[in-house]
């Protein structure tokens, strides 16, 4: 049967990979042309490095909560555990150099990344097996506790993790690989662009593995899946294994981006950023986390240039995504995307902009409120900016705007359901 | 050797005993069919053969080798797998992704992270047969979850095969089905039924008698009549057990 079948399917088959190969040429053209756009801007290059990271970070933490079901505040620990790893592994080579000899003499930093990924995955192989026995709120609990446990652990050996001040390295250091000098963020950037590519790459083709669909199965149904005969608790520590190792492979490009590392890194705020970055992304949609962490990333570096209130205002963007678009960007581009192979895209489009728009509007509400309220208790002598518009906290205007745009935000909002409901 | 064994089989939870001392012989190839009113047990029975639940007491052998307190997956390996009566499928996969990823175990696949799943052939073939078998290739890149309800309970069929098992339990297969519906539902039953040793527990009287060989009688946790359809029909206990209350 599979011989009649295979011969016509093959021509259909190969259009497809085909098909499927554009977003990878698309990537790969972004990640070439970004630094000619970025020619000489050295802020840039430092940013896109840590998106980077970042990707690759949010990516691996998806591994767990999007395709697995496993929600975890610890991830972290496998991204700082790996970043040490390759920071000792930076320090020997220093070392190596110097001498002239050994094993560590010859080791590229370029290849720091593969030392975290196995630091990474290591730590996941020897802590993982008892946490894997149930998903849900005993693995959120248990991976809680073990991300405060290593970060305190951090604390207490300080030959290994520097204690407060943490470890630093060198990155120019060891035999050079591909003219790679990486002194500058510039030439750093190629470092981070190739193991960004092939993180994304591995762990896309991840996905398409027997054990990538097991683990969808096992977020979807684990009782189910004893019945055609795997233990849920085996797929999960494999995924939980693949998830640290690339945690840590984000953790070892960290190590040689920044050239330090504190026990902070293995901490609940780093790991609580994964889970930000993939959920705002969207934790449905293989991309989506790439976006998320564009998307946090920018906003936790560029937003503390305008205001005091940055994070604030990223708590805020979170908030809004799980209540107002709880797939995240990566699902909304699929919903639209959907709509439109089907035809359905002029239809169902209204609702969806007036939706933004309501939401646009009871942001900027709430921002002109956070913005007021902050000159109001700090006393700055400056006036509070939104967009260009200039509100003052002693004056009733000023908060009037922002209660009209909040409840006109409100309006449209409800008016969008119902719209949505007739709809439907 | 039959292909299912079962002696003293007990199951109490806390003071109430559900199943008190069940012994039954299933012979290979043989279509079983337990019936029994609604309580009698017929669910608890099924969740102690496929593991779900440990027996209190008693042996189940599976061809000849013992099962009993086995972990499900280590009982599936053995070659028993089962169907739910509610719909028990991996929502969010297509229908061919939840048929594939129940084929993985026989090609030894389901920890395989260093090749794609599409090159697993043996899972796709027999993932491919599965789907003609159970009528969905229309349907087999639908997500399971959104599934009409007949289409559920013929991929809970065909998940259930799939594994490869040549024992097959299926619970109530046609509850909640209309008669074309059962009628489809009956046609692959009997298809999975060739080659296989099949229990079924099922209300549907109609449905009983025209697929099993031999039906058990199950009441209050025990089995008080064993025989072929004419036996069960003209059995005066099972009259006054189980038929006669239907009919009352």
């Amino acid at each position: 049967m599979s011989q009649d079948m295979s011969v016509p399917m093959q021509p259909s088959k190969s259009r497809t990979s085909l098909r499927g190969l554009v977003p990878w040429v698309v990537f790969a053209a972004v990640l070439l042309l970004l630094p000619v756009v970025f020619q000489g801007n050295s802020t840039a290059f430092t940013l896109l490095n840590v998106i980077g990271i970042n990707i690759v970070f949010a990516l691996s933490y998806n591994m767990l909560l999007g395709q697995g079901g496993m929600l975890s505040f610890g991830h972290a620990v496998f991204f700082g555990l790996g970043s040490y790893a390759a920071m000792h592994a930076m320090i020997a080579i220093d070392d190596a150099s110097y001498a002239g000899e050994g094993f560590w003499a010859h080791v590229p930093v370029v290849g720091m990344p593969v030392i975290g990924m196995i630091a990474g995955g290591l730590v996941a192989l020897v802590l993982g097996w008892p946490f894997c026995r149930r998903a849900g709120t005993a693995f959120a609990m248990i991976t809680l506790g073990l991300g405060e446990m290593v970060a305190a652990a951090g604390q207490m050996f300080p030959s290994l993790f520097g204690g407060e001040a943490g470890i630093y390295g060198n990155r120019m250091v060891g035999p050079q690989w591909f003219g790679l000098e990486l002194a500058q963020s510039d030439d750093v950037y190629w470092f981070m662009a190739f193991w960004t590519f092939v993180a994304v790459f591995a762990m896309w083709a991840f996905t398409r593995t027997p054990l990538g669909r097991m683990s969808n199965a096992v977020r979807d149904n684990p009782d189910r899946l004893q019945f055609i005969g795997y233990p849920p608790r085996n797929i999960r520590f494999m995924i939980f294994i693949a998830s640290g190792s690339f945690g840590g492979l984000a953790g070892g490009m960290a190590a040689v981006n920044y050239e330090i590392i504190t026990p902070e890194a293995l901490g609940l705020i780093p790991s609580g950023l994964a889970l930000l970055m993939a959920a705002v992304g969207g934790l449905g949609v293989f991309y989506g986390p790439i976006m998320g962490a564009i998307v946090v990333t920018l906003m936790n570096s560029m937003l503390s240039d305008y205001t005091d209130a940055s994070i604030l205002y990223v708590g805020l963007v979170f908030l809004s995504i799980v209540m107002f678009a709880p797939r995240g960007l990566g699902g909304g581009i699929e919903q639209v995307r959907v709509a439109w192979r089907e035809g359905d895209l002029a239809r169902r489009l209204p609702g969806w902009l007036s939706g933004a728009l309501a939401v646009g509007l009871i942001i900027v509400g709430m921002v002109v409120l956070v913005e007021m309220l902050f000159q109001a208790t700090h006393g700055d002598d400056e006036f509070a900016q939104v967009l260009g518009m200039e509100f003052d906290a002693a004056a009733l205007w000023g908060w009037l705007t922002a209660a009209v745009l909040v409840v006109l935000g409100a309006v449209i909002k409800r008016a969008t359901n119902k719209l949505r409901e007739d709809q439907a | 050797m039959s292909a299912l064994s079962i002696k003293g089989l007990t199951k109490s939870f806390g003071p109430a005993e559900v199943i008190c001392g069940v012994d039954l012989d299933v012979a290979e190839n043989e279509v079983h069919a337990v019936i029994g009113p609604n309580g009698a047990g017929k669910s608890t029975f099924f969740n102690l053969l496929s593991g779900a639940f440990a027996p209190s007491g008693g042996e189940i052998y599976l061809k000849g080798e013992r099962i009993d307190g086995l972990t499900p997956e280590k009982i599936q390996q053995r070659g028993l797998s089962r169907s739910f009566q509610v719909s028990n499928v991996f929502g969010n996969l297509s229908v061919f992704e939840n048929i594939r990823c129940a084929c993985f175990k026989q090609s030894g696949a389901g920890y395989v992270f260093w090749r794609s799943a599409a090159k697993v052939r043996a899972a796709n073939q027999r993932a491919e047969e599965v789907l003609d078998m159970i009528g969905l290739q229309a349907l087999r890149d639908v997500p399971a979850g959104a599934l009409p309800y007949a289409s559920q309970r013929a991929l809970e069929i065909g998940m259930t095969i799939a594994c490869g098992a040549d024992v097959v339990l299926l619970d109530e297969p046609t509850a909640g089905m209309s008669n074309t519906e059962t009628t489809q539902a009956i046609n692959l039953i009997r298809q999975v039924a060739e080659g296989r040793t099949l229990m079924i527990v099922e209300h549907d009287m109609g449905v009983v008698f025209e697929l099993a060989d031999r039906i058990s009688v199950l009441v209050y946790g025990k089995i008080i009549a064993t025989g072929t359809p004419e036996e069960i029909r003209n059995d005066p206990r099972v009259k006054e057990a189980y038929l006669g209350e239907e009919a009352a």
